[in-house]
This record gives C-alpha cells, sequence and structure tokens, in this order.
C-alpha cells in the first residue's frame, strides 16, 4: 500500500462515525447519559487525531468505534458512567447484550431510536431539527449555525435548551409504539423534509455545506425507509421526492452560482440515476386514494424529471397534481407554484385573476418569489410593463447574491 | 544532513469544541504535512503523546500531571532531517496546528562523537 491511499479518509467519515457512535453508546448507557456519551466519542475523534499521523488504520471507522466503546467502559469502571440495570435498563439492550449493540442492523436500528428521540415532541421543529443535525449527523455548531443561517450563539443555546428539555422530561431512546408511532413518524419525516428543504431551497450561504445537509436528510431518510417499525408510504414519497430534487442540484446553479430556474435548466445535466431511484421510492409508496402531501409534491416532481424538454411538461397531469395538493397543504408557496402550472395550462390571464385572490401578506420574508413569479405571469400574458415593475419589486426584496443576479438577468433580457 | 527534533506544544485538541468534520479536516492537513516531509527524504520518525501523565519529582516523590488543561502540554514530536536549525525551522510552515495556538520546539538532536 502506497503512503497516500495508506492515508485516505472517506469524505465526513468522522462526522458520519459521530451518528453511529452516539447512537449506539446511548442505547448502551442510556440518553440521560447523552453528554458522557458525547465525551467519549469527542475523545475518541482527538485520539485518531494524534494517533493516525504517519498512518491510518485499516478500518478506521471500526477503530473510532471499539476506542470510544474503550473510552466508554474505562469511564464505567471509574464510575463515572453507569450501565442500565434492573428497571431503568433498556429491555432490548440487555436482552441482545453489549457486543451485538456493534453489529450492523443494531447500529441501524440505534440510530434510528436516536432520531425518534430528537424528534420527540418535547421540542418545537427548529430544536428537533439542531439536535438532529448534531447528535444523529454529528454537525458542529458552527456548521449547523452555517447550514441554517443562524447564529453560532443562537445555536449553542437551542442545544443546551434541547438537551436540558430532554433530560427532564426524560426521553427514551426509542420507537414509540401504538398511536403515537404515526405522529412521531410524522414529526420525523417533517424534520427531515425541512431540513432538505434547508439545503436545498435557500440560495444564500456556503454552497458546500447546504449539499452536505441535503445528503444528511437523504442518508437519515433512508434509514427510515429501511427499518420495518418506521417505513411507510410517506417515508417512501419523502426519499423519492429527495431523489428527484437532488438530480438537479448541479443543474439549477450557473457558473457564477446564480440560480436557473427550471425552464431553463440543461437537463442533460440532470443525474439520470438519482431520477430512476427517485421512481423506484414513488412506486413503493403506493399511495392509494387519498394520497398525501409527501406522495403529491413527489409526483410533482417526478413528471419535471421525465419531461424531455420545458416544452414537453405535461401541464395537464401536473395541473391536477397541484389542485390536490392545494387540498390537503393549502400553503401560500404551493398556491403560488400552482399559478405558474395554472398558467401553462389554461393561460395566463386566468393564473393572473387567481393571483388576485392571494394575500401578499402571506409571503413576508419571500416577496420577492411572489413577485418573481408574479413577473413571470405578466411576461407569459404579453405584459412587458407589468414584468418589468414586478421584477424591480422582486430584486428590492431579494436577499441572497445568486437571486438578485438571477433576477437581474431576467431584467436585462426585457430591457 | 543533520537530526532535529520537532516537539509539538500547546493545547491539547480536546475541550476546544471541534466538531466531527473539523477533526477530520485537521488530520488531513497533518497528513498533507508528513507527506511532505516524506516526500523530501526529511521525516525520520514521530511519536504522538497522551495528554495526561506523570511526573516523577525524586525517586520518591511522583505526582499527576501534566493534564490535559495546560497549555503547555507536549502533544508529541517528529524527528527529521535538515541542514541546520534554520532548514530545521522551515519545514514547520505546515505545522497544522498554528490556529490552536499551538507551536513547534526545533531542537537539534546531539550527536555523541565516539
Amino acid at each position: 500500500m502506497d503512503s497516500r491511499s495508506h492515508r485516505e479518509l472517506v469524505d465526513h467519515l468522522f462526522r458520519s462515525e459521530y451518528g453511529r457512535m452516539v447512537a449506539v453508546l446511548t442505547r448502551l448507557f442510556g440518553f440521560e447519559q447523552l453528554e458522557l456519551v458525547e465525551d467519549v466519542v469527542q475523545d475518541a475523534f482527538v485520539h485518531a487525531l494524534r494517533s493516525w499521523r504517519t498512518g491510518v488504520p485499516p478500518n478506521p471507522g471500526g477503530w473510532l468505534m471499539q476506542t470510544a466503546r474503550n473510552r466508554a467502559i474505562d469511564q464505567l469502571r471509574r464510575g463515572k458512567l453507569h450501565l442500565k440495570f434492573a428497571s431503568t435498563v433498556d429491555p432490548g439492550a440487555a436482552a441482545i447484550g453489549m457486543a451485538d449493540l456493534f453489529h450492523e442492523s443494531e447500529i441501524s436500528d440505534s440510530q434510528l431510536r436516536l432520531i425518534f428521540a430528537c424528534c420527540h415532541p418535547v421540542l418545537d421543529e427548529r430544536d428537533q431539527i439542531a439536535v438532529t443535525l448534531q447528535l444523529a449527523s454529528g454537525f458542529g455548531v458552527r456548521e449547523i449555525a452555517r447550514a441554517l443561517l443562524t447564529r453560532e450563539e443562537t445555536i449553542k443555546k437551542r442545544l443546551q435548551r434541547s438537551k436540558q428539555r430532554i433530560k427532564e422530561a426524560a426521553v427514551k431512546l426509542e420507537i414509540p409504539a401504538g398511536a403515537q408511532l404515526k405522529s412521531r413518524v410524522d414529526s420525523v419525516l417533517k424534520v427531515l423534509y425541512l431540513t432538505f428543504n434547508e439545503g436545498y431551497l435557500a440560495s444564500a450561504g456556503d454552497a458546500a455545506i447546504r449539499r452536505d445537509l441535503c445528503a444528511e436528510a437523504m442518508r437519515l431518510t433512508k434509514l427510515v425507509c429501511e427499518h420495518p417499525m418506521s417505513i411507510s408510504s410517506d417515508a417512501n414519497a419523502l426519499m423519492a421526492l429527495m431523489c428527484y430534487h437532488a438530480a438537479r442540484f448541479d443543474a439549477r446553479l450557473g457558473d457564477n452560482n446564480e440560480l436557473i430556474l427550471l425552464a431553463d435548466q440543461d437537463r442533460s445535466k440532470w443525474d439520470k440515476e438519482l431520477v430512476s431511484v427517485g421512481h423506484v421510492y414513488l412506486a413503493r409508496s403506493n399511495p392509494g386514494d387519498n394520497p398525501s402531501a409527501y406522495v403529491l409534491e413527489a409526483a410533482i416532481a417526478a413528471q419535471h424529471s421525465v419531461a424531455e424538454a420545458y416544452g414537453d411538461t405535461r401541464w395537464d397531469y401536473l395541473l391536477t397534481l397541484y389542485d390536490r395538493l392545494v387540498e390537503v397543504k393549502t400553503t401560500a408557496f404551493v398556491r403560488l407554484n400552482r399559478l405558474v402550472v395554472l398558467a401553462e395550462q389554461r393561460g395566463a390571464d386566468v393564473a393572473l385573476r387567481e393571483l388576485a385572490s392571494l394575500d401578499a401578506e402571506s409571503f413576508v420574508g419571500n416577496e420577492h418569489l411572489y413577485h418573481s413569479v408574479s413577473a413571470r405571469l405578466h411576461e407569459m400574458a404579453g405584459d412587458t410593463e407589468g414584468q418589468r415593475s414586478n421584477l424591480e419589486k422582486a430584486l428590492s426584496h431579494a436577499a441572497s447574491s445568486s437571486e438578485r443576479r438571477l433576477i437581474e438577468a431576467r431584467l436585462l433580457s426585457i430591457r | 544532513m543533520k537530526d532535529f527534533m520537532l516537539i509539538f506544544k500547546g493545547t491539547d485538541y480536546s475541550g476546544l469544541g471541534l466538531s466531527p468534520d473539523e477533526i477530520q479536516a485537521k488530520m488531513g492537513k497533518w497528513f498533507v504535512w508528513v507527506e511532505k516531509l516524506q516526500q523530501q527524504d526529511r521525516y525520520v520518525s514521530g511519536e504522538a503523546l497522551e495528554a495526561v501523565g506523570k511526573t516523577v519529582k525524586s525517586a520518591d516523590t511522583v505526582i499527576d500531571g501534566p493534564f490535559a488543561e495546560t497549555k503547555e502540554v507536549v502533544g508529541g514530536y517528529f524527528v527529521v532531517k535538515a541542514e541546520d536549525i534554520d532548514d530545521a525551522a522551515s519545514l514547520c510552515v505546515d505545522f497544522p496546528d498554528f490556529d490552536l495556538g499551538s507551536w513547534v520546539e526545533v531542537r537539534e538532536v546531539v550527536v555523541f562523537e565516539g
């Protein structure tokens, strides 16, 4: 083995190992000893940093897990950590024994328990996202702050507060049973959906960390899809949705990091393999007569993915899907996006009349989207003046430089 | 060429709030440095040291310490080949931990004639 290959590490190996290690060790020692578990895991990384300088062990992930495990046993001996016994024991962990917890299938199970615990209803959505990113995904405070475009101090406080709540409420590392299961799966999917969107939709900030955020959301969603307790139509549909969007990740940014609209994207740049994976998950979602928002959104993304060119888009199918989506998810955004489809199918005048009934105030913070769609509808109606004035309004509200560049380019094209 | 010892001093990595990704990135920088030294045929050997230990003051006085919290803990060392002390010091420009407040002490290894 030459020295180079001897030192190569898989990208983000430590980050993904962190989630696995925390999951296994908290299952062993209990969620209430989370703080000590985090210390032990951190310690294993620091140990690796010092001792791998001149060579990486053949199985770095295994080495890290083994080291964390040894350090945890060491802490046990010193009385700083306590194994859970008797009434407080995690029956699962006791029954299968310590060694078994380190088997691959049990590691997945432990990771899933950790995600479910992070999405416990004692935490609000934003806290759930931050805690999941830290514990299950191994993001640090600085990375979470960069990914969520939030100040480090805010994230730090949010994490501290969340862990305090988890402790006070004695949140268990388990996949809840019975009636609680459905609502908890819903929370988990919502958190993963929002995490993906944070990475995908927001165009400001560091592109690399946003891509990581999407990749993490997909990795965790895949875990959810692979477990018999959590697999559901919605989970499969969400995975499909993420695949379709991720397939367009590169095509929607230009050379200067400017956003490229769906209509103008070079479709040969779409990742066809990811699109086909999306089809597999969408087929598995098998929704029946009452498709959920996830299923409908995935089906909409699928329609765009199969159109060879923008002109080939089946607007009739899309409008049917959007009409149903509006019924189950009546947000201002869904209604706004539907108008673009409506305009393509029935003409811009129809869409403009409906736009007038939308409350511009529901777009606070995202006014640029409202005005951009409005500009597009005016353009389709042949009203250049309306298009220009709306683009100017959109420009004044655009938050990121890539959005501004997109709007400026459109303004230039009509001058 | 003579042998020089590069002694790494400063803070231990723990307690800095480094994320897994940051630790991995830091490790990548160590790999790059070691590889560069090896390609130039400068690298001889090296070891890393645990941050905690014992201090023996006399035959019957053994105390705990240094501790990881100490700001001048020795984290490890490399032995490298260099023309002279300035040349050896110049090999340290790629030392990866300056940003964490650590530094390198460069000392020539004494050769006993005989």
